[in-house]
């Protein structure tokens, strides 16, 4: 290889570092939305048990059906709570699960390289 | 003897920061509760081989995991190419032309010598290709590329993680005690190609343990003690430290 083709080489790693993405921050992201899918969880029950309150209270007045209305438009809140409650759960699940796997994956790279390296002083031997 | 000037006391004292392939400034790392490296300045300018030597203990090849990006860095900084990399991937910085060679070969034992090759494409490099640099440079890997890897000699398996490193185009080499449990002919030989890779224009840093192994080929030398770099100078000014470094001040 010449001095120029090192050069290059040298340029070239420059430039690839320059453009590289640090993902910096990542874990404290994950946490933040490990958080939201714990609130929206919460969130969610409570807004369908007030929906399920607030249906009890509604009164029949005769020749009227504004009652019903009323108690109909409490059903789709109930449901909305739910659905929020179920998407914060599987929020919160997806970024448990990252964490507890990455955890996983890490012993796993470690016990195979201590593995390899009892394999290899074995053979040395 | 040598009659060279004293060493600086830092390594940043002696090469320009734009010069450098790698610089690490300060850089402090721990394993839980336990700092082992207390503050690591070091430097290895574009196309110069630098070893950090100093006893078992001293943080020699934690400084390369940080640098590899396999630990994080607790304080300071560590710049590749003159950009600060810290919390970087490691694959991300594998795939630039960061290539770490780890204590212990890193190979796979239970496949042949053309899988383990094999395993190096991640970076986009064929197979074929690969192989032509690998064979090229040891030719003695190209008559065994069928054999495990696991029943190659000790000096060959430390080939094929050299091998499978160059395969990939490094630009920033990291050598781990390529001289680990081998014989010194075998230590010899493989540092003979350490000298011809940096030749072609491969910044390399090497931690040894055996300083002897290095002192031939490398263009500045550190002593790591403690977890910090407290020598830095040329191969001929650092002789005569090396034997305080080892046996206490």
């Amino acid at each position: 290889m010449t001095t120029t083709q090192s050069t290059d080489r040298a340029e070239e790693f420059k430039a690839e570092i320059a453009e590289m993405k640090l993902k910096t921050g990542r874990g404290r992201a994950e946490s933040s939305l490990q958080l939201l899918g714990v609130i929206l969880m919460v969130g969610g029950i409570v807004l369908a048990f007030g929906a399920y309150v607030a249906s009890l209270n509604v009164s029949a007045t005769a020749g009227s059906n504004v009652d019903v209305l009323n108690s109909n438009s409490y059903i789709p809140l109930a449901i909305a709570g739910l659905a929020i409650s179920i998407t914060g759960g599987f929020l919160f699940l997806r970024y448990s699960l990252a964490r507890f796997l990455r955890f996983w994956l890490l012993r796993q790279s470690y016990d195979q390289r201590v593995a390899i390296d009892e394999a290899a002083a074995r053979h040395d031997r | 003897m040598s009659t060279a000037s004293p060493p600086p006391a830092t390594a940043e004292a002696a090469f320009a920061p734009s010069d450098n392939a790698l610089e690490l400034r300060g850089v402090r790392a721990a394993y839980g509760t336990i700092t082992v490296l207390q503050g690591v300045d070091l430097v290895v300018p574009y196309g110069h081989v630098v070893a950090l030597l100093g006893p078992n203990g001293g943080g020699k090849s934690t400084a390369l995991r940080v640098i590899s990006g396999q630990l994080p860095v607790s304080a300071g900084e560590v710049f590749v190419a003159g950009r600060c990399v810290n919390g970087a991937a490691p694959d991300e910085l594998a795939r630039r032309g960061v290539c770490l060679i780890p204590e212990g070969k890193g190979i796979f034992p239970n496949l042949s010598v053309r899988e383990n090759l094999w395993m190096a494409t991640h970076t986009g490099t064929s197979l074929k290709v690969i192989e032509e640099v690998a064979f090229a440079r040891f030719p003695r890997l190209g008559e065994r590329r069928k054999q495990l890897a696991g029943t190659l000699s000790g000096g060959e398996q430390q080939m094929l993680a050299m091998a499978r490193a160059l395969a990939t185009d490094p630009a920033l080499l990291l050598l781990d005690e390529l001289s680990m449990g081998l014989a010194p002919l075998v230590v010899e030989q493989l540092y003979e190609i350490v000298a011809q890779v940096a030749k072609e224009g491969v910044s390399i840093l090497v931690v040894e343990q055996f300083a002897r192994a290095v002192l031939g080929i490398v263009d500045s030398v550190g002593i790591m003690l403690r977890g910090r770099v407290t020598r830095f100078g040329t191969p001929t000014a650092m002789e005569a430290e090396l034997s305080t470094a080892y046996l206490g001040e």
